[in-house]
C-alpha cells in the first residue's frame, strides 16, 4: 500500500549523514538543554567527521494548570520548545524548524517528591523533542538521496 | 586700475610681449605679473584689449591667475577683467581667502569699488567655505588676522 | 565635542550662492545651505556670519542634528559664532525614543541648556501618514520647559497633561529623564486600584541608576487598609553573571487577627516581609553557580498584599499566585558528556494544611551523569549517581545513595528495523533516622493519634535508635524493537511506526523496607509508555518482566494540516505490587495495564489540539484524559485546557478532580482588546479564578483596566475581587 521501511538502507546515505551530524551546545534554564543534547548525542552517535551542525534553541515554560478552590495547584504543565537549524559545512541552511513537548505533573504532599516529578516530566519532554528532531532529520535525508 | 581706489602706475611684466595693432590686443605670456601699488596679479598668460591711446577696457587671465590686495587673496583658472563695470569675474577652482574666510566655488564676480564678491550667480555647481569663528572670547569681536 | 574655550572653531559650509559685500562684512550663503560645525549639523535656506559679531544667523526650514544624534527644527535661529548659545523661533525636536518636544521659542544657553517656552511634549505621532496632524493620544503642554543636558533630565513648569486634547492633570512641577539616556534615576509610572484586602492601593516606583551595570527599584506601597510596605529591587550585572533581588518588609497592624480552620490563632505577626532572588555566576571550565530563593514570613503574606514576582523573576508557573515556594542553591559543572551538580533545594509551602516542619528539604542533593562510549562491545554507557539527604526539622530524616551504571547499543538492519539492546545495574543504600518523627503525610499536626500511630505502622521498622538502613540491587536488561514505515505522496507524508521493549528484572517488593519519598506521582500515558523504569524518582523501582507495547500514525499534508495518534498497552508476565501499595493510581501493576493513548491535530496556527487519554483496561472509563486546545483567527485568540484526574488525596480517598482553564482575547479594533479568562474545579462546580481585563495600546499608550474575582476561600480572608488600572505612557514611564 505504498508505506516502505523509513531506515531501509539502498546505499550507506541516511546512516552516515546521520551519524555526521555535530550538536552544539543547547542552553537551558533546568536540565532539559543538556537531556536533549546527549539524547542526540546518542543517536546521532557523532564519532564520524561531521558534515552537518544543529543548532537548538529551547524555550521552556511551566504553567499552572488547575487550581482548586483552597488556592492550591495541583496540575502544572510544561511545555518544551525546541527551534532548531541544520546547517551543511558551508553554512548552508538545510532545515529551519520547530517542535513542540508537552507533559504535565501533579502536586504531591511531599514538595521534594514534586520536585521530582517535574524533573521527571522535563526528561520525557525532552525525549520527545528528540523523537520529533530525529524523525525530522531521517525524513529529510531519505528524501535527500 | 585694478585696486579700488589707487591709480597708482600699472607695472607689467611678462617673458613675451606681442602688441596686434590691428584686433586692437596684447598679448604676455610666461609668468605674467601685473602691479598697482600693493595689488598683484600674476597668470602664465595675459591679454589686454584695446590697448589704443593706452585706455584698456578688458583684461583677460588665463592659464591659473593669482590676484591679492593685501586684505583678500582670489585664484582660479580665469579672470576677465571689465572696466565698463569694474569687475572682475574668475571662473574655474576659484578660491577666495578672505582674512579667516575661505570661498571656493566655480564662479565668482568681484567689484573692485566696493570689494563686493558673489559666487555662483550662474553656474550650478555648490560653493563651500570655511569660516572661523571666535569661542566668544569677549576679548575680541573682529576677526582674528594673524597668519 | 566642543574645542575647549579660546580656541577657534572651525565652520565648514556649503550653497548653492556666496555673496559678501566687503572683507569684512557678513557672508551670505543662500540656497539649500549646510554647515558643519564639530559634530553638529545644521541645514537652513540661508546662513550669514558676521565676523564682526561673531554671530551666525540660520533663517528658513532650519535644521539642526546634534552630536548625540538628536534633531531641532526651527524657522529661524540665531547662534554665536561657536554655535552654543542662540534664539530659536517655532523650535521642534525629534528626541532619540521618537517622543517630540516642540516650542514658540528656544534659547539655547551654552551646549548645556535649552529652554523652551509654550512647549509641548509627547511620545506619540503627531501627524497622520498622509502628514494631516493628528491630535496625540496624551501630550503634556507646559509654559517652560528646561532641557537640561547635563543632569539629563526634562523639566517641565506648570505643566497640563492632556488626554486627546482634553487636559486633564495640572501639575506645577513635573520632571523627567531625557529620553536620549539609557539608564536614568527618575519616578516611574505609578500603578493603582483597590482589592478587598487592602483597599485602594497606590505604587510609586523611584528608579535609581547607580552605575551602568547596577540599579535600585524603590517602589514603596500605600494600603488604604494595610498600610505602608516598603518594598525594591536590586539588579547588578557583570560579563560572567549577576544577580536580580526583590524583598519588601511591612510593620503589620497588630490587631487583624487571622484564623486557621475557623479556630482564631493569634494576631498578625508584627514585622511580615518576603524576599525573591535569582542570579547565576560562570566560571572556567564549564563551572557556574546559581541561585534562584523564594522565602516569606508568613502564609498569608503574599495573599495580603498581592506580591509576586515581577520583571526577570516572574515564572510562568506562577501565573496564579504560588500556593509553594521552591528555592535552588547549585553549584553544577555541564560539558557535553557529563553533568555534576551540588544542590541546596528549599521548601515552604503557603498551603495551610501543611507543616512546614515536616517538610523534606533537600540539603544537600550531589549528583553525577556521565556518557562514555563502550570499547569493545559498543555502545554507550552511562554511569550516574546521587546522594540525597533529606533533612525534616520535625520529622524523620532520610540519607539515600544511588549508583547504575547503564549501557545502550543501537542496530539498524538493511531492510529498516532498528534494534535497541540496553541493560543497567544499579545499587541503592537508604538511611532513615527518628523514623518515629513522621513525615509531611504522617505527623502530629495533621492526624489525630490514633490515625498518626495507625500510619507510623506502615514504616520500616527502626532496627536501633540509630536509624534503619537498608541497601538493594537492582539489574535490569531489555530490548527494544521498532519498524517506521513512511509513505510519501504528492500532497502528504504518513508515517507508522509499531514499537515492542521487552524488559525483565527479578521480581522485588521493598514496600516494607523502604519509605516512598520521592515517587510519589506517576503518570502513565504515552509519553511514558516506553520509559523502562516507570518512576519518577529512586524510591519506586519497576520490578518484573513486562512488555511494553505501541503503535504511532501520523500524517503531514503541505496545506500545513497535520493529524497525529498513537495507542499502547503494558503486559506483565505477574502481577506487581509496588503501585497499588504506595497507594499511586497509575493504571499499572496488573498484568495488563489500562490502555493509554493520544491524538493531536494543528492547522497552521489557526488551530493546536493535543489530547492525551487513559482508559480502564476492563470497563474503559476515562480514568485521565488532558486537552490542551489553543487557537487564533481573525480577531479572536484564546487557548483552554481540560484535564480530569484521579487525585489520591492526603486521606487516600479515591478522589476525582475535574478542571477547565479557558482564556479568550478579541481584538475589537487595532488599539483596543478585551480579554476574559477563567478556572473552573468542575468537581466542586465553581470557578476558582475569573478575569477580564480591557486593554488599550497604541504606540505611545498602553493602558489595562483589570477586573479579578479570586473567590478561592482560604482562610482568614473572604473572596478577593480587585480592580486594578496600569497605566504606561511611553517617552515617560516605560
Amino acid at each position: 500500500c505504498g508505506f516502505s521501511p523509513l531506515y531501509a538502507e539502498r546505499g550507506a546515505g541516511l546512516q552516515a549523514s546521520l551519524s555526521g551530524i555535530d550538536i552544539t551546545r543547547i542552553e537551558s534554564q533546568t536540565d532539559a538543554g543538556y537531556l536533549l543534547q546527549s539524547e542526540l548525542q546518542r543517536r546521532f552517535q557523532t564519532g564520524a567527521a561531521s558534515s552537518y551542525a544543529l543548532d537548538i534553541v529551547l524555550d521552556e515554560k511551566t504553567l499552572s494548570e488547575a487550581i482548586t478552590r483552597q488556592a492550591n495547584t495541583v496540575q502544572y504543565t510544561i511545555r518544551l520548545r525546541a527551534d532548531y537549524v541544520l546547517r551543511d559545512l558551508d553554512g548552508k541552511v538545510v532545515i529551519d524548524d520547530n517542535t513542540v513537548a508537552i507533559t504535565s505533573y501533579g502536586a504531591v504532599p511531599s514538595q521534594y517528591a514534586t520536585l521530582v516529578a517535574r524533573e521527571e516530566a522535563i526528561r520525557v519532554a525532552s525525549q520527545m523533542l528528540a523523537d520529533d528532531i530525529e524523525m525530522d532529520l531521517v525524513l529529510h535525508f531519505k528524501n535527500a538521496n | 586700475q585694478f585696486s579700488q581706489n589707487s591709480n597708482a602706475p600699472i607695472d607689467i611684466t611678462g617673458a613675451q610681449f606681442e602688441a596686434f595693432q590691428n584686433e586692437d590686443y596684447a598679448l604676455w605670456t610666461g609668468d605674467v605679473q601685473v602691479v598697482q601699488g600693493e595689488v598683484i596679479l600674476t597668470a602664465p598668460q595675459l591679454k589686454i584689449y584695446g590697448i589704443g591711446g593706452g585706455r584698456f577696457n578688458r583684461v583677460d587671465a588665463t592659464g591659473g591667475i593669482r590676484y591679492t590686495n593685501g586684505l583678500e587673496a582670489i585664484s582660479g583658472d580665469r579672470a576677465v577683467y571689465r572696466k565698463e563695470n569694474e569687475t572682475i569675474v574668475v571662473t574655474g577652482n576659484v578660491v577666495v581667502v578672505q582674512g579667516r574666510q575661505v570661498m571656493t566655488g566655480q564662479q565668482m564676480t568681484y567689484y573692485l569699488d566696493t570689494g563686493k564678491i558673489v559666487f555662483n550667480k550662474e553656474t550650478k555647481a555648490r560653493v563651500r567655505g570655511v569660516f572661523f569663528t571666535e569661542d566668544n572670547a569677549p576679548s575680541n569681536s573682529g576677526p582674528a588676522t594673524e597668519g | 565635542q566642543l574645542a575647549p574655550s579660546g580656541e577657534e572653531e572651525r565652520v565648514v559650509f556649503e550653497a548653492d550662492i556666496v555673496t559678501r559685500q566687503s572683507t569684512d562684512s557678513p557672508v551670505i550663503a543662500e540656497g539649500n545651505v549646510k554647515a558643519y560645525y564639530g559634530e553638529r549639523f545644521i541645514t537652513s535656506d540661508r546662513i550669514v556670519y558676521d565676523p564682526a559679531t561673531d554671530i551666525v544667523t540660520a533663517i528658513g526650514n532650519v535644521a539642526i542634528t546634534e552630536a548625540d544624534g538628536q534633531t531641532y527644527f526651527a524657522d529661524d535661529l540665531v547662534l554665536t559664532g561657536d554655535m552654543a548659545d542662540g534664539v530659536v523661533n517655532n523650535f521642534s525636536a525629534l528626541l532619540e525614543d521618537d517622543s517630540r518636544l516642540a516650542s514658540a521659542t528656544l534659547v539655547k544657553e551654552g551646549d548645556q541648556r535649552n529652554i523652551l517656552n509654550r512647549a509641548v511634549y509627547t511620545g506619540c505621532d503627531v501627524c497622520k501618514e498622509d502628514g494631516s496632524p493628528k491630535t496625540p493620544s496624551w501630550q503634556v503642554k507646559a509654559l517652560k520647559v528646561v532641557q537640561d543636558k547635563e543632569e539629563q533630565v526634562i523639566r517641565f513648569r506648570n505643566a497640563f497633561f492632556e488626554v486627546k486634547g482634553v487636559p486633564i492633570l495640572y501639575t506645577p512641577y513635573m520632571q523627567i529623564p531625557d529620553p536620549s539616556v539609557k539608564r536614568q534615576s527618575g519616578l516611574l509610572a505609578p500603578s493603582f486600584g483597590s482589592t478587598t484586602t487592602q483597599g485602594a492601593y497606590l505604587e510609586i516606583p523611584y528608579y535609581w541608576a547607580i552605575s551602568d551595570y547596577q540599579d535600585f527599584t524603590f517602589s514603596p506601597k500605600f494600603m488604604e487598609d494595610q498600610g505602608v510596605l516598603l518594598q525594591g529591587e536590586y539588579r547588578i550585572n557583570n560579563w560572567r553573571g549577576g544577580t536580580t533581588m526583590q524583598a519588601g518588609i511591612i510593620n503589620a497592624n497588630e490587631d487583624s487577627e487571622y484564623f486557621i480552620s475557623g479556630r482564631a490563632s493569634g494576631n498578625t505577626p508584627g514585622t511580615r516581609f518576603h524576599f525573591f532572588g535569582k542570579g547565576y555566576q560562570n566560571y572556567a571550565e564549564n563551572w557556574r553557580a546559581s541561585y534562584d530563593a523564594s522565602y516569606v514570613s508568613d502564609k498569608r503574606y503574599l495573599r495580603t498584599y498581592d506580591i509576586s514576582r515581577r520583571g526577570e523573576l516572574a515564572k510562568d508557573a506562577e501565573l496564579f499566585r504560588p500556593d509553594r515556594l521552591n528555592s535552588e542553591f547549585k553549584l553544577q559543572r555541564r560539558t557535553d558528556t557529563s553533568l555534576f551538580a551540588v544542590e541546596g533545594l528549599a521548601f515552604q509551602s503557603l498551603r495551610n494544611n501543611e507543616d512546614n516542619s515536616y517538610a523534606a528539604q533537600g540539603l544537600p542533593r550531589i549528583r553525577y551523569d556521565g556518557v562514555f562510549d563502550t570499547p569493545g562491545i559498543g555502545g554507550q554507557t552511562t554511569l550516574s549517581g546521587q546522594f540525597l539527604s533529606l533533612y525534616r526539622e520535625n520529622g524523620l530524616d532520610s540519607y539515600m545513595t544511588n549508583v547504575s551504571a547503564d549501557w545502550e547499543r543501537r542496530f539498524t538492519t538493511s531492510n529498516g528495523h532498528l534494534f535497541r539492546v540496553f541493560g543497567e545495574l544499579r545499587g541503592d543504600i537508604h538511611n532513615y533516622q527518628d523514623l518515629e518523627a513522621g513525615n509531611e503525610v504522617c505527623n502530629m499536626t495533621n492526624l489525630s493519634l490514633a490515625a498518626y500511630q495507625q500510619c507510623i505502622d506502615t514504616f520500616p521498622i527502626p532496627e536501633d535508635e540509630d536509624g534503619t538502613t537498608v541497601g538493594r540491587f537492582l539489574p535490569t536488561a531489555g530490548v527494544e524493537w521498532s519498524y517506521p514505515l513512511a509513505k510519501q505522496t504528492s500532497n502528504a507524508t504518513y508515517i507508522i511506526e509499531p514499537r515492542v521493549q521487552l524488559i525483565a528484572s527479578p521480581e522485588a517488593d521493598y514496600i516494607d523496607e523502604i519509605l516512598n519519598e520521592d515517587s510519589q506521582y506517576y503518570e502513565f500515558d504515552t509519553t511514558t509508555l516506553f520509559t523502562e523504569n516507570k518512576s519518577a524518582g529512586y524510591d519506586i523501582w519497576e520490578d518484573g518482566q513486562r512488555a511494553n507495547i505501541g503503535l504511532s500514525a501520523a500524517a503531514v499534508f503541505n496545506n500545513g494540516l497535520s493529524v497525529n495518534g498513537e495507542i499502547g498497552q503494558q503486559f506483565r508476565s505477574e502481577e506487581s505490587s509496588v503501585y497499588s501499595a504506595y497507594g499511586l493510581q497509575t493504571g499499572l501493576g496488573d498484568t495488563q495495564s489500562d490502555i493509554v493513548g493520544s491524538f493531536g491535530v494543528s492547522w497552521k496556527n489557526y488551530i493546536n489540539l493535543d489530547n492525551s487519554f487513559r482508559l480502564d483496561k476492563d470497563d474503559g472509563t476515562v480514568r485521565r484524559a488532558e486537552t490542551q486546545l489553543s487557537g487564533a483567527y481573525w480577531r479572536f485568540s484564546g487557548s483552554a485546557s481540560y484535564l480530569k484526574v484521579q487525585q489520591p488525596d492526603l486521606t487516600g480517598l479515591n478522589q476525582e478532580e475535574e478542571f477547565v482553564n479557558a482564556a479568550l482575547t478579541y481584538n475589537v479594533t487595532d488599539q483596543w482588546a478585551v480579554s476574559a479568562s477563567a478556572i473552573r474545579d468542575i468537581t466542586a462546580d465553581e470557578n476558582t479564578r475569573e478575569q477580564l481585563a480591557l486593554i488599550y495600546s497604541d504606540e505611545c499608550t498602553r493602558i489595562i483596566l483589570a477586573y479579578r474575582n479570586d473567590p478561592r476561600r482560604d482562610l482568614g480572608f473572604d473572596f478577593d475581587k480587585s480592580i486594578s488600572i496600569k497605566v504606561e505612557l511611553l517617552g515617560i514611564s516605560n
